[in-house]
């Protein structure tokens, strides 16, 4: 199958002869090579038709991360994000955790507010907007982050954004609830940058390139 | 993020100690995980390590997913880092608030080694919802570590790539001991978090020798991270007191140990009209999966 593949740094004549060596797999997408990236092989699926079962789940950071305590992590990798307590201690880790650092002050509850706005622990995307980036938590800001079409862009700082939500000013500041003044500053921001290394580049992948 | 991926402090530490080590030596398993059965498996490609999703740099009629996974590779390693051909990864969707997912992208993997191929699977309604699932219809198949381009518009790419997130862990791990991997025994170990509820420190664990920002001696109650100019202080309406922030060095504990630290990714560019059209619906929820076919 191997004689399908054509490498990036394999285009042109080549990579017309290859795609026609293809002829004999009439089914597969025949794609012109005009995009240096390589043909698809014949499908080769994995043979079991077994269920597989969930023992990992991830969707926003630092949400499990941070709230929740580390042995209940298994609990929640194994649940539906949206399932709910009791059985997912998530949303009600977020409001205890938050209640330490930030006790509710009369009818301002951070950890009660927080635990609304990050359960159920999936990103979400507006895909009707094509003008804006994708910013972490930027359909729940109204696109204070950066955009509203929310998702998570690579260069994201998606620790800095939550440490402002957690401990610093950021939600008096969007006008979600009124400042508590107990903001601790010395963990509402963490002074990290993301290293050229770790940047997306121009073309697909995107990702960047391995260390 | 994932301060799951905040590995444990002890394996990092280990990490960059040995960094000269990994030229010839792999070391398949020296991760974080979030849990400590993820952080034990043979191959740790069932351990996610952050989720994205953004407009195609390249066509803004798309629309770009990418779960990364087996975290810290470390540099020079990346493509000594396989799949797990037990595991199926998914990307699920929902195009409604608080529902089940709808629409799944699935990945397989057939094969180990440089020679291991990758099957999509989806767009497409799941067979099942919930956390037990089978794969549907596969879409194509492809080669690890090959940018692949299918004629339905959709590009694929699974294999290393440097790790975008970007974090001071060993700042974090001052103050909360209880995410460090390495301060548990087993997956049963509850771990400092008996000590307290938060701020538990980092009572097992990592010297603090190859981080600097490291402070083992710091007070758990005082939490702080680095980098704050001298004279900062918490704030009077703390409520954990009002006391100086540290001024140490921060790092990009992800960039400045050992070269740098890879992860494994799957990459997909998609139409965003295959996310759309026949959905009453164009606002989606996103969250991804692994599932084991052993259940373990």
């Amino acid at each position: 199958m191997n004689k399908y593949v054509i490498g990036l740094a394999t285009v042109g004549t080549l990579a017309i002869g290859l795609v026609g060596c293809n002829g004999s797999h009439s089914s597969l997408p025949q794609t012109p090579i005009n995009t240096g990236l390589a043909t698809p092989l014949p499908t080769n699926p994995p043979t079991s038709a077994l269920a597989y079962v969930q023992i990992e789940l991830l969707a926003r950071p630092a949400v499990k991360e941070v709230f929740e305590n580390f042995n209940d992590h298994k609990t929640t990798n194994a649940v539906e994000p949206y399932v709910g307590s009791p059985a997912d201690p998530l949303q009600a880790e977020i409001k205890s955790f938050e209640d330490t650092v930030r006790p509710p002050k009369g009818a301002l509850d951070y950890g009660a507010t927080l635990a609304t706005i990050l359960y159920p622990n999936e990103i979400a995307v507006d895909l009707s907007n094509v003008t804006d980036k994708a910013s972490y938590l930027g359909i729940e800001t109204a696109g204070a982050t950066g955009g509203k079409f929310g998702g998570r862009d690579l260069s994201d700082d998606v620790v800095g954004i939550s440490l402002g939500a957690l401990f610093g000013n950021t939600l008096s500041t969007l006008g979600v609830l009124a400042d508590d003044g107990e903001e601790n500053a010395c963990i509402a921001q963490e002074h990290v940058a993301q290293n050229p290394s770790q940047a997306k580049t121009a073309t697909f992948p995107y990702a960047n390139t391995p260390h | 993020m994932n301060f799951r991926r905040i590995l444990g402090a002890g394996a990092i530490t280990v990490l960059a100690g040995a960094a000269v080590l990994y030229a010839v030596h792999p070391v398949k398993s020296s991760d974080h995980q979030d849990t400590y059965n993820l952080a034990h498996r043979a191959n740790t490609s069932a351990d996610i390590t952050d989720v994205y999703v953004f407009p195609s740099p390249a066509n803004s009629a798309n629309v770009v997913f990418e779960v990364n996974v087996s975290p810290l590779i470390p540099a020079g390693m990346g493509l000594q880092s396989f799949f797990d051909p037990t595991v199926m990864w998914q990307i699920k969707i929902a195009h409604g608030a608080n529902s089940p997912e709808d629409q799944v992208i699935q990945f397989g993997v057939n094969g180990t080694g440089t020679s291991q191929t990758v099957t999509l699977y989806g767009p497409a309604h799941p067979n099942e919802v919930g956390t037990a699932n089978t794969f549907v219809a596969p879409t194509a198949s492809f080669t690890y570590n090959t940018p692949t381009q299918l004629a339905s518009g959709i590009k694929v790419f699974a294999g290393p790539r440097a790790d975008p997130f970007f974090i001071d862990l060993f700042a974090l791990f001052s103050f909360l001991g209880d995410r460090n991997f390495a301060t548990h025994s087993s997956q049963t170990d509850p771990g400092p978090e008996t000590a307290g509820p938060l701020f538990n420190g980092d009572s097992v664990g990592p010297p603090g020798a190859f981080a600097p920002a490291f402070d083992k001696s710091a007070n758990p109650a005082q939490p702080t991270f680095n980098g704050f100019p001298a004279g900062t202080t918490a704030g009077a309406g703390s409520a954990l007191g009002n006391y100086a922030c540290s001024a140490n060095p921060s790092m990009n504990t992800l960039t400045d140990l050992g070269g740098g630290f890879n992860v494994l990714s799957f990459i997909i560019e998609v139409p965003r009209s295959m996310l759309t059209t026949g959905f009453t619906s164009s606002s989606i929820h996103v969250w991804a999966t692994a599932n084991s076919s052993t259940g373990a």
